[in-house]
């Protein structure tokens, strides 16, 4: 990019997008220009120490066009949505929703993540109802376990909690499954290809 | 239509004369009330019409689609939703979502929804319409109705005296300007059940910390970091038990707590059940994995 800003972080070089602000005002919907950096989202986030990037960085990053660090980060995937900032937030600026936007154009984008395992969460959460209309817990853990690969984790509780008869064997299916079928295509699938 | 009935003559023994519901509603269990957390949907259709509260579940209602859905695609994430807003439009009644993943789908769903071209563009794409003001509830939500507080005192046969059962809402409340529910930081409907049915439930500084959610599935170090937290102020706020109303929560606290000792969740509803003199308690509680029967049976002797 000519004549774009760089910036140093994190003793990393990085370029910014000048149309990357823009880009997520209009998906988010949410004034983020209005962040004075108080801190009080990051603050009050249960998530922020484990995160790469808090909360008010990841604002930040986004306001100076920084896209590929703010697409890539940790954080973005991590976020679980309790809007904890957003209710705190003293300009209402919708955090949680610009995360869900960075979250969501990260993954149609196909941008390398430092946190694959949510998509691969997400993907097997949504095979596990997408064709029967209410999710199969046990097909999607097993889809999830497939793409993971980590065939261990759980194995006993959750063994012990399908003894407990907490799980069903087969799928329920509801009468309108072709309506949630049409759902999926008429949504994700129709951006694919 | 199977909730609004006794179906076990042991819970229509429970309450004490036949009464007409004081309130009916619309229903919506959500997947997990069905499944992993069977006991939650079993105890809220055995303990609700015993205490005055008509339930009628809405006809083939599907997944929510939970995070994953508006994580993945805003248009999916809320046509889901949309679907069971529909649904649920038919019955003329205002939904209960027992489920606080549900619950705020939904109503982030309804938020997004009064953009009129989102509003076009779902309805295109369920082949539905999606009415406005149709009122979601949360479960928790009802115990703050006085009708329903006198619902659990008629029938109460097990009073919880002596046992101090800490409320926890989870992230239900936020943000409060899409959710509604009372004081956001502060919240009041598990309290007023708690206090219905005879026990302590002293304020507490973890009733609205993040339990992790679904991150058990992917990133268990720190689920296990926040659930512990949650445990410690329990134990420090004099806690035995934790009354939950979401199957996450619940899932979180009683899979994934590695201090000891435990502090024992149960689902409010569960309480409730056992309060009222339900023998399915029994049946409720085996199915987890930390066993409530033993704290509750010592505090009702």
């Amino acid at each position: 990019m000519d004549g774009c800003r760089t910036y140093d972080i994190e003793g990393k070089r990085m370029a910014a997008d000048p149309g990357f602000a823009g880009e997520m005002k209009n998906s988010a919907r949410t004034d983020f220009g209005l962040c004075y950096q108080c801190l009080t989202c990051t603050l009050g986030c249960p998530m922020s120490w484990a995160m790469d990037y808090p909360p008010n960085r990841i604002v930040r990053l986004v306001q100076l066009g920084l896209r590929d660090e703010a697409l890539s980060s940790i954080s973005i995937q991590i976020c679980s949505a309790c809007e904890t900032c957003v209710t705190r937030c003293p300009n209402g600026i919708e955090i949680a929703a610009l995360i869900d936007s960075l979250r969501i154009k990260s993954m149609k984008e196909g941008v390398e993540t430092r946190e694959p395992l949510l998509r691969k969460f997400h993907k097997s959460f949504l095979g596990g109802f997408r064709n029967y209309g209410r999710l199969h817990e046990i097909g999607f853990v097993i889809r999830l376990k497939l793409r993971t690969l980590n065939m261990f984790q759980d194995a006993w509780s959750g063994f012990r909690m399908f003894l407990k008869g907490k799980f069903s064997i087969l799928p329920h299916r509801i009468k309108g499954r072709e309506a949630i079928k049409e759902i999926f295509r008429r949504t994700i699938e129709s951006r694919k290809g | 239509m199977k909730a609004g009935k006794d179906e076990n003559p042991r819970t229509a023994a429970a309450c004490q004369s036949p009464r007409r519901a004081d309130l009916k509603l619309a229903y919506y269990p959500g997947c997990s009330l069905e499944a992993s957390s069977r006991e939650f949907g079993e105890s809220v259709n055995a303990v609700l019409p015993a205490i005055g509260v008509e339930l009628v579940e809405i006809e083939d209602w599907n997944c929510c689609g939970a995070s994953s859905g508006h994580t993945t695609d805003e248009l999916l994430g809320i046509s889901l939703p949309a679907r069971i807003l529909g649904l649920a439009a038919g019955t003329g009644l205002d939904l209960l979502v027992p489920c606080v993943g549900c619950f705020k789908v939904l109503k982030k769903a309804q938020h997004a929804l009064t953009d009129p071209a989102i509003l076009a563009k779902v309805e295109g794409i369920i082949g539905m319409r999606v009415p406005k003001g149709i009122r979601v509830l949360h479960i928790s939500e009802i115990f703050g109705m006085e009708e329903v507080q006198a619902g659990i005192r008629r029938g109460l046969k097990r009073p919880l005296r002596g046992m101090t059962v800490l409320p926890y809402y989870g992230c239900v409340t936020l943000p409060p300007r899409i959710m509604g529910i009372g004081n956001p930081e502060n919240p009041q409907g598990l309290d007023a059940a708690l206090e219905a049915v005879g026990a302590a439930h002293p304020d507490w500084p973890g009733k609205i910390e993040c339990c992790g959610a679904s991150l058990s599935f992917s990133r268990l170090d720190i689920v296990v970091r926040l659930v512990d937290r949650i445990a410690k102020l329990a134990r420090a706020s004099g806690g035995t038990a934790i009354a939950t109303a979401c199957p996450l929560c619940h899932a979180n606290l009683d899979m994934r707590q590695t201090s000891a000792p435990a502090v024992v969740p149960a689902y409010i509803t569960e309480i409730i059940g056992f309060a009222l003199g339900m023998d399915e308690y029994r049946t409720w509680f085996k199915r987890h994995l930390i066993n409530p029967a033993p704290l509750f049976e010592a505090a009702a002797m």
